[in-house]
């Protein structure tokens, strides 16, 4: 539980034709919340992942992952 | 894309900067007041009238400084409030989550803080009156507040290049 959380916010961004600024108003956030997701500074709330997850129309993991998800994947498969 | 839509707050802010902005203003007033208790605390030990004077007259500076820097910040996230923009309170941004962690450090290294001084001032500081130690107290937790918020959204200029895919993908 202690990896970095990825994100995937930038290419959801480009397919939208979304810029920062854009999407921070559309989720009710700042451009500054929504960068400093993006380079991993910042850590979302649920609620503001959430929010991100369903203006892309997506599940909130597709967006968000844990950089160790396919060491806890592979922990569980050999148990 | 980027055009500003007037919003219901009746500036062309969202309700999420304006609480950014009452953050940061407040993290200034909070910076000034720090210079404030510091001084009334330097008054106690400081000797020569003629200072003391000045200092308590210069005293003013940052009381006035913080009533005009936050206040107006303020009365426009007090106007959102009571337009029931539920925005305000749900809000969990980046510099809100900053400002809640610098307020942590703060509450800490006050309390090592005034651990440390409780002995020393046994001991070694027995002349000086209450009101010095409430002061440096005050001035040492506003500082670290500040000092620890300002840190950790320093450099954020270097993120804030907006990507506008619009324009990048413009033929």
């Amino acid at each position: 539980m202690t990896g970095k959380l990825n994100n995937r916010i930038r290419v959801y961004r480009a397919e939208h034709r979304l810029s920062q600024g854009d999407l921070a108003e559309r989720i009710g956030v700042t451009r500054k919340t929504i960068s400093t997701i993006e380079v991993g500074r910042f850590v979302p709330s649920t609620v503001i992942a959430l929010k991100i997850a369903r203006y892309f129309g997506v599940p909130v993991e597709d967006i968000f992952s844990l950089n160790d998800d396919v060491d806890v994947s592979e922990s569980t498969a050999n148990t | 894309m980027n055009d500003r839509k007037e919003t219901p707050t009746g500036s062309n802010e969202s309700p999420a900067q304006i609480v950014d902005r009452l953050l940061q203003r407040t993290a200034i007033g909070v910076s000034l007041l720090t210079i404030s208790y510091a001084m009334a605390a330097a008054m106690y030990v400081i000797s020569d009238q003629e200072i003391v004077d000045l200092m308590d007259r210069l005293q003013l500076v940052p009381s006035i400084l913080v009533l005009l820097i936050v206040f107006p910040a303020f009365v426009k996230f007090a106007r959102l409030r009571y337009r029931q923009k539920s925005e305000c309170a749900e809000a969990d941004g980046y510099l809100v989550e900053m400002f809640k962690r610098a307020s942590a450090m703060a509450f800490s290294l006050t309390f090592v803080f005034l651990i440390i001084l409780e002995p020393v001032t046994g001991k070694y500081l027995t002349e000086l009156p209450t009101p010095f130690f409430i002061n440096v107290t005050l001035a040492f937790s506003l500082g670290v507040l500040s000092i620890a918020f300002f840190r950790s959204v320093r450099g954020d200029s270097d993120d804030e290049s907006d990507d506008d895919f619009d324009t990048e993908l413009a033929p």
